[in-house]
């Protein structure tokens, strides 16, 4: 529990510290937002911070991934690509395992978490405490998804779950969220009203903010924009870019130039399998595979 | 074979009369119509007799007091008091036991061959029960509550009237009768003491509250002339009668005819619909809702107080109030546990005999003077009454709770 404590408290630090404000994002739209070149380099040197070994999932008798091998590199945007039903949001729903609550889903294989001692920990394991891999491994989900109650409660609902902390901390803990979340200047006035009331773009700004109050590791993204209109996808968008100085980051897309606008490595799915994994700049100009090229030039799917 | 053009061209020659069908729309309008009037009508009909015969009745004496063998001087005070603890009692014994039962069947999946056996077969048995005639639970309860199966009783004489092999918040006292007809009570340790013998020098409680000597008159002695001395004198062959005084905690085991046993089998009648409707609340709540508490890493325990439970309280409270208004009318299981019995008192607490406002009713219109058919009238106003509060709460915390959950 104090361990926990003091690494939220470094988390806070460093995000206090942290020299880009997510304010003044918005004026930087208009550049690219990740320099590819730059990121194919780092990616390579990058250590990991998920690998997949072998990895298969079963719902039931249906087997919705086969022998996945794959290493998501840490503080970087893994993008996950495919057709609808071709398993990436099964992938990445077994990272934090929210899987459990399907009683038939069932995995095999390897899926280890690396953390940054580089000691590894096997998350299919039943040992394995979902609490606190929870914790480390954030979700935000497709449909913005606040609890029904006030944007505050909504963000400090995370912290309270994990952690004995001071109200004075946790006024604190929920403004760096929400900057975070690039949500405060349009919440801050409106801290104690229901969250609800918010519009669809804020209130997935808002699951983000909430998702990072708790200071996870990793950030699962399970399509987060498709509910949203182009304004509030631009908005988000940014903030991934922004976030993944932070965080690792692993999203779910169906949107071929989201994937290739904020992301430095690329899985494409099809069929369960892992067709092609790549930088995303080999992904989008030089994929090896038919099918993937079929894909991301809009053939298919 | 007729190609597709030839059979429309032929389908368009013979139309449904657009007159007719309306005709039967109009029709079937109608039918609606009565049948709705019919269950108004029925209504109507009650609440005319039963407002015709029952509201001059209706006065503040007759809330106030108690059943007489006089129509005109009878009232519901016990009824409706034992009315009101049964429910109290009712209320606070379900809503824990329904609530835990629909968390346990909807919330915690148990992913346990042996435990997911468990949860479908409870969810089996409480379909089941929710159709079991409320008469059946008045058996049960009898069985089960009021003489817990014969296994909890201590064998007696017939002067210790008490049954019970646990009892608190009772004092047992010893009676006796002074020469002038006073009486005096001598407390006794506990209610499988011994009766006290008549003793010179034993201490009493006077009918002022004061602890005295008693004074033993012998055989063949002398009576006490002196005012004071008779006060305290008994006879020697005086045999004590056993009362006893009850604590508002008064609690026994086994329970007897007593609030506690009525109120719990009237949460036997109610408990399934409690757990289905509660059950119902919960499925309600968006799944979303509940990811966002797993994903967060809330233990299933948190994810149900924090967010699943206050998104199913309206629904929950819901539920429980219209079920809570059933209690309030049943008969039959009450009947099975308390008897249609003369009670003049309201009740004291969970172990007091008590009798509810149905039972009265049907006490009162079972007999032969039309006086009584009357206020068994008043009594149904009330009773009536009762059940529109209930359902008022109800509506009002649905409309006040009802807010878009996601």
């Amino acid at each position: 529990m104090l361990q926990l404590l003091s690494e939220t408290r470094d988390s806070m630090k460093s995000a206090f510290s942290a020299p880009a404000s997510t304010s003044d994002s918005s004026s930087s739209r208009t550049q690219p937002r990740i320099d590819q070149a730059e990121k194919s380099m780092t990616l390579k040197t990058c250590p990991s911070a998920v690998v997949f070994n072998a990895f298969n999932a079963w719902y039931g008798d249906f087997q919705a991934l086969c022998d996945i091998n794959l290493e998501i590199p840490r503080n970087q945007v893994t993008a996950l690509i495919g057709p609808s039903g071709c398993g990436k949001s099964t992938l990445l729903r077994w990272i934090n395992r929210m899987n459990d609550t399907v009683p038939s889903a069932r995995a095999s294989g390897e899926l280890l978490m690396v953390d940054s001692e580089d000691s590894k920990l096997n998350i299919l394991e039943r040992s394995v405490d979902t609490v606190s891999l929870r914790r480390k491994v954030g979700i935000v989900f497709q449909k913005p998804n606040p609890f029904p109650k006030s944007v505050f409660d909504n963000v400090a609902f995370g912290p309270r779950l994990h952690f004995k902390i001071a109200l004075k901390h946790l006024d604190d803990l929920v403004e760096w969220s929400l900057r975070k979340a690039a949500v405060w200047d349009e919440v801050k006035d409106r801290l104690h009203k229901p969250a609800l009331g918010l519009s669809g773009g804020q209130q997935q700004r808002l699951c983000i903010a909430r998702a990072i109050a708790i200071g996870p590791e990793i950030l699962l993204m399970d399509e987060p924009c498709s509910a949203l209109d182009p304004a509030s996808t631009i908005k988000i968008e940014d903030l991934i870019y922004e976030l993944c100085k932070q965080f690792t980051i692993v999203i779910v897309t169906h949107n071929m130039q989201q994937a290739s606008r904020c992301s430095s490595q690329t899985g494409f799915f099809f069929n369960g399998q892992l067709v092609e994994c790549g930088t995303t700049e080999q992904i989008f100009t030089r994929p090896t595979n038919k099918k993937t090229e079929d894909y991301v030039t809009g053939k298919f799917g | 074979m007729k190609s597709l053009g030839n059979v429309l061209t032929e389908a368009f020659q013979k139309p449904n009369s657009i007159p007719r069908r309306m005709a039967k729309a109009v029709a079937f309008n109608w039918v609606c119509r009565i049948t709705a009037l019919c269950s108004v009508l029925v209504l109507g009909v009650l609440l005319y007799t039963v407002l015709s015969k029952g509201l001059s009745h209706l006065s503040w004496s007759f809330l106030t007091s108690s059943p007489h063998p006089d129509p005109n001087r009878a009232g519901i005070w016990p009824a409706l008091m034992g009315t009101f603890w049964t429910c109290a009692a009712c209320g606070i014994l379900t809503l824990p036991i329904g609530i835990g039962t629909a968390i346990f069947l909807e919330e915690l999946r148990p992913r346990n061959r042996l435990m997911r056996w468990l949860h479908s077969l409870v969810q089996l048995n409480i379909a089941n029960l929710a159709g079991v005639p409320s008469v059946v639970y008045g058996i049960v309860g009898m069985a089960a509550f009021v003489s817990m199966f014969g296994l909890m009783e201590r064998t007696v004489t017939e002067k210790q009237a008490n049954h019970s092999i646990f009892e608190v918040g009772s004092r047992y006292f010893d009676q006796f009768l002074t020469i002038d007809d006073a009486v005096l009570m001598v407390p006794v340790e506990s209610s499988f003491s011994e009766d006290t013998i008549p003793n010179d020098g034993i201490v009493a409680i006077d009918l002022n509250g004061k602890s005295v000597k008693m004074q033993v008159v012998a055989k063949g002695q002398p009576i006490p002339s002196s005012e004071n001395e008779k006060a305290v004198a008994v006879r020697w062959n005086e045999t004590p009668g056993r009362v006893h005084k009850q604590a508002w905690y008064h609690f026994s085991v086994p329970f007897g005819r007593s609030v506690l046993a009525g109120s719990l089998t009237l949460m036997l009648v109610i408990l399934p619909v409690v757990i289905i409707s509660s059950q119902e609340a919960f499925r309600s709540v968006p799944p979303s809702l509940r990811e966002a508490a797993l994903g967060m890493g809330a233990t299933p325990w948190q994810a149900v107080w924090n967010v699943t439970l206050p998104a199913a309280v309206p629904g929950i409270m819901t539920g429980s109030i219209l079920a809570m208004s059933r209690a309030v009318g049943e008969a039959a299981p009450i009947m099975m546990i308390s008897g249609v019995v003369f009670i003049t008192r309201a009740p004291s607490n969970l172990m007091s005999v008590f009798t509810v406002l149905s039972l009265q009713i049907y006490d009162w219109a079972g007999r032969h003077e039309a006086g009584f058919h009357a206020i068994s009238a008043a009594a149904i106003i009330v009773l009536l009454l009762l059940l529109l509060v209930f359902n008022s709460i109800a509506i009002v915390i649905r409309q006040k709770f009802s807010r878009p959950l996601s």
